[in-house]
Formats: structure tokens, C-alpha cells, sequence
């Protein structure tokens, strides 16, 4: 009984109910966006515009402003810059992404030690999910919500965009609308997860999600789907989990979802290492060859 | 069904503009070096045009090019007098590339696919009507893919890869299709299959530009052919025409492979 009393403790407390719901919101629309993310090849973009908006909450909070839309433009203005320089410039994209988000970080980091100490650089690095506020608990439900739609009414699109611009474009789609579409809701995907986990560990959320469903799944559906439930799973628990550490949620759910990577990597039924050795064995025996030892 | 030209035309109105003009056409590669010199070409309409030339001579860019991927520094692309991208925009126009640069891996089925092709059809959302679905089963169907039609993309053969893109193109509806290098690496069925198709898009009116280095093919169903050579169009027309030993000799230098009989 009193084993039950703790596990259910958490959610005596007001914040513990925001931070899951929140966590959850984030989770979902993380996942999304990480299918898109993993097809297109954007991983390092994820993580480029993430690190880029430091300089943007920084600002904002000396304007006045929300700290999304301070956010928000830089992540942009990363975004710009490096198609930019890389169209004006033998450099190559990875390292133009490299040079420009290193220096809007630093940036920030610069701005930081000018601002007050009211904005706690250890919040925006590593998010602040339990002690959100309310107003932030509106922001990020607000621009969560418009991401979503955006995305999940473009979906098809977007789809077709990542496997096939040349396509695209032969059909008569616009596909520079769908390249900064994808990227103005990636960015704002970053704005919604801030809170949650930080700019370091945005891309995790990014990322991590769809890579799992990618191993579970050969239809972009379901991929879709596997990514929603892994990236849920790992939000809610790991929040609730932070509770007992007193801390570090974003590192919770981070650690969740490689944990669920690593299981789909060894276990997947198709593309997991296991399978994959099963089937080797059993492409062998078909063909009457000896079983090779794959180690 | 080889009718001569002027007869099968007649069973398609035609309102005197040709299904494709390339006039004056200079392309420049961003080297600045020219990969299309003074370009010209028209297409009577539903015909089957051959074009014809080494690797390299400029057939591919005259594809891109007329798709609008390449901008020209000079000259006209129209496709039905409308430009490549009002062409595209209206479903007039299919393309399918020498080599289809995607990733193999990509989660989607061969029904998915050749469901894109359609998406110039449909409402903002890509929902399919019934029609849709029917012509996406009727494509597949055309090119002998009906039975792979759940197969991820990757799990096909090069040939079955290659027809699995045609039926998106023919899924497009477009009245002129262009196919770069259509039996480039394929087996003997997909090339039966593609022979059959060409001839019967041509039965149906369209219009069909295929590259390609079988110069059987071309004596066999083209009506038209298209000489290039040094990035540029050499000559153009009639096959029983444009196709003589004299010809083939400028195009392919001294020792043309398969001479015309």
C-alpha cells in the first residue's frame, strides 16, 4: 500500500501533471516531425536550428517578448544563412551548418553573461519541463498544436517531397514552398520541445523517434504511428521517472527513447539484427550451404 | 496500328500546335560552358519520337530542359504552347528519368508510389477518389506490377524498379510522355513490356520523346526521330527521312554499331 502511495505521488502535485501533459504534447509532435527528419536526411539541420535559437530566447527575454518568437526567428535565421552561404560558397553543406550554428550558439552564450541572471542558462540548455510556467505551458500548446495541423495536412506532400522532389516538381508541386515549409515547422518543433528538453537534447527528439519506427515499419504510416507511440512512452514515463531523481527529465526521456532504439536495433522483426541473422541462416540452408558463424 | 502518321492523326482533333517545341534552345552549365547549342525540336502531335545520340551529347539535359529543371539562357520550351511549368501544373506532361535518384530504403510501396503520380489530380490533401484508385491499379496492371504492387520500393529488380516508375508516369494521364533511356539496364521482359506501352500510348493519342541507343527500336515504332550530337540537335523529322546511313554517320562519327538496313 504505502509502494502504491509513492507511485502514484507524482501526480499529487500540479506541476507533475503539466510536465506530463506537456511532455506528452511534445513527445507526439517531436515524432512526427522525426519521420520527416530521418527521410530527408535533416538530422544535422535538427540540430543546427535547435542550437541556433539561444541567441533568439536570450533576446527575447530582454525585449519583452515571448520566448518562442525569439526562438523562432533565429532558428530561421539559421536556416536562411546556411542555405545562403552554401549557395554562395564552394563549402560544403555540412560544414557551413557547422560554422553557422556554432556561432549563433556563442552568440548566446556571449549575450547570456550580459543578461541578468533571471534567464537560467541550465534551463534553456537542458530544459525546465517541472517547473514550467503557465504561460509557457500556453505558448508551447499553442505553437504545438499549429505545427501539428501544418504538418499532418501537408503530410502527403511533405512525404512525396523527401523520397522524390524531382517528382514533386514534374507533378506541378511547389517544391520550394515544401523545402521551407518543412523547415519553418521543424523550427517550430524545436520552439514546442525547449521547454521539455533543452536546446542539447532537441534533436534527440528529433531524431530518435523515427529512427525506431523506421527499424519497425517499411510503410511511411505506420512509421508514423510507431513514432508517436515510442516518443509518447518515453515522454510520459521518463517525466514521471525525473520525478524520483528530483531532475534532469530531458536526459529521462532522451535515455528512454535510445533504450527503445536499441531494443527495435536487436529485436525489430525485419530489420532488427536478429532477424536479419535469421534470415541470413535460413537463405543458406535454402541454398544447401553450410551456416557460417556471422560473428 | 502502325498507321502512317497523317492517318492517326486524324482521329485526334488537332488544333495546329504541336504537342512539344524546343526553339533556339541555350543551355548553359553553371561553368558557364554550353550543354545545349541552339536546340531545336518539335513534336507532331501522338507520334513516337526517337532521340538519338552518343552518352554525353546532351540528351538528358534536352529532357531537363524541357521539364523546366534546366533554365535555358536563350530560346522557347513549349509543351502544347503552354511554358514547362503551366505544361506540369495542368497534367499535361510525364517524365521519367535516365536513373531514378531515390532512396531505395524509403518506406513506401510500389502502389504508393504510382498513387504520387496522381497527386496532380487531386485536392490539396491527396485524398484518392475511386477514379484515382483505378487508374493507379489500371497503371500497374499495363506494366505488369500488379502482383509486386505491395512490395517495398526496394524489394524489386532493376527492371521492376523501371516499369514501377512508368506506371507512375502513366498514372499522370499527361498527353506527352518523355522517357530518358527506357531500356537502359533493363531484362528482356520490361523490355517487351515498355515496347508494347509506347505503341499502345501512341494507339491512345499521346504524345511519346524516349532517348535511347536501340536503333532497332527506332526503325521499328518511331515515327519521328532526333540527331544529337555535340550538344545540339542535328536534325529532326520523319524517320523514313532523318533515319539514312549519312545521318547516323555524323551522329555516331565513322563506324555507326547497328548501320539501317
Amino acid at each position: 500500500m504505502e509502494l502504491l502511495q509513492t507511485l502514484i505521488s507524482p501526480f499529487q502535485y500540479e506541476f507533475m501533471v503539466k510536465a506530463t501533459l506537456i511532455s506528452a504534447l511534445t513527445g507526439a509532435i517531436c515524432a512526427v516531425l522525426s519521420c520527416f527528419v530521418i527521410l530527408k536526411g535533416w538530422s544535422l539541420m535538427g540540430d543546427a536550428v535547435s542550437h541556433s535559437v539561444l541567441p533568439g530566447v536570450v533576446l527575447a527575454y530582454v525585449v519583452g517578448l515571448p520566448f518562442t518568437v525569439g526562438a523562432f526567428v533565429f532558428g530561421l535565421l539559421s536556416v536562411v544563412s546556411i542555405g545562403f552561404i552554401k549557395a554562395r560558397s564552394r563549402v560544403k553543406e555540412d560544414t557551413v551548418i557547422g560554422v553557422v550554428f556554432t556561432g549563433l550558439f556563442a552568440l548566446g552564450l556571449v549575450l547570456m553573461s550580459k543578461v541578468s541572471s533571471e534567464v537560467h542558462l541550465s534551463h534553456i540548455l537542458f530544459g525546465d519541463v517541472l517547473g514550467i510556467s503557465d504561460a509557457d505551458v500556453i505558448q508551447t500548446i499553442v505553437v504545438g498544436s499549429i505545427t501539428l495541423i501544418t504538418v499532418l495536412l501537408l503530410r502527403k506532400d511533405l512525404l512525396l517531397f523527401c523520397f522524390d522532389p524531382t517528382h514533386a516538381r514534374s507533378i506541378g508541386l511547389n517544391t520550394t514552398f515544401l523545402y521551407y515549409a518543412l523547415l519553418v515547422v521543424l523550427a517550430l518543433t524545436i520552439v514546442t520541445a525547449l521547454q521539455t528538453v533543452g536546446i542539447i537534447l532537441v534533436v534527440a527528439m528529433l531524431v530518435t523517434p523515427g529512427a525506431t519506427a523506421y527499424l519497425l515499419s517499411d510503410r511511411f504510416d505506420k512509421m508514423l504511428l510507431y513514432a508517436v507511440i515510442s516518443s509518447l512512452f518515453s515522454g510520459v514515463v521518463g517525466t514521471y521517472i525525473s520525478y524520483f531523481l528530483d531532475g534532469a527529465t530531458g536526459g529521462s526521456i532522451v535515455v528512454l527513447q535510445t533504450l527503445l532504439f536499441l531494443v527495435a536495433f536487436v529485436f525489430a522483426p525485419k530489420h532488427g539484427i536478429l532477424a536479419k541473422r535469421r534470415q541470413q541462416q535460413e537463405n543458406a540452408k535454402r541454398n544447401g550451404l553450410e551456416v557460417v558463424s556471422a560473428d | 496500328m502502325n498507321l502512317p502518321i497523317q492517318e492517326r492523326q486524324a482521329q485526334f482533333a488537332d488544333n495546329g500546335i504541336p504537342s512539344l517545341e524546343v526553339k533556339n534552345v541555350n543551355v548553359a552549365y553553371s561553368e558557364g560552358l554550353l550543354a545545349l547549342r541552339n536546340a531545336n525540336l518539335t513534336l507532331e502531335n501522338n507520334t513516337i519520337c526517337g532521340l538519338i545520340g552518343l552518352n554525353g551529347s546532351g540528351k538528358s539535359t534536352l529532357f531537363k530542359t524541357i521539364m523546366g529543371f534546366l533554365q535555358p539562357l536563350s530560346g522557347t520550351v513549349r509543351i502544347e504552347g503552354k511554358t514547362s511549368r503551366e505544361a506540369q501544373q495542368m497534367g499535361l506532361i510525364a517524365y521519367v528519368p535516365q536513373s531514378e535518384e531515390v532512396d531505395w530504403n524509403f518506406p513506401v510501396s510500389v502502389w504508393d508510389v504510382v498513387l504520387m503520380g496522381r497527386y496532380g489530380h487531386m485536392n490539396r490533401l491527396r485524398i484518392p477518389k475511386k477514379h484515382d484508385l483505378e487508374i493507379v491499379k489500371n497503371s500497374l496492371e499495363r506494366v505488369g506490377m500488379n502482383a509486386f504492387k505491395d512490395r517495398q520500393i526496394g524489394e524489386l529488380s532493376g527492371g521492376q524498379k523501371k516499369r514501377a516508375f512508368l506506371a507512375r508516369a502513366l498514372a499522370q494521364e499527361g498527353q506527352i510522355m518523355l522517357f530518358d533511356e527506357p531500356f537502359g539496364g533493363v531484362d528482356a521482359t520490361t523490355e517487351q513490356v515498355i515496347i508494347r506501352l509506347l505503341t499502345d500510348l501512341r494507339t491512345q493519342g499521346h504524345t511519346v520523346l524516349i532517348s535511347t541507343h536501340d536503333l532497332d527500336s527506332v526503325r521499328g515504332f518511331c515515327d519521328q526521330v532526333a540527331l544529337i550530337a555535340n550538344r545540339t540537335v542535328l536534325e529532326y523529322g520523319r524517320t523514313e527521312i532523318v533515319f539514312t546511313p549519312e545521318n547516323l554517320m555524323r551522329v555516331f562519327g565513322g563506324a555507326p554499331s547497328h548501320p539501317p538496313a
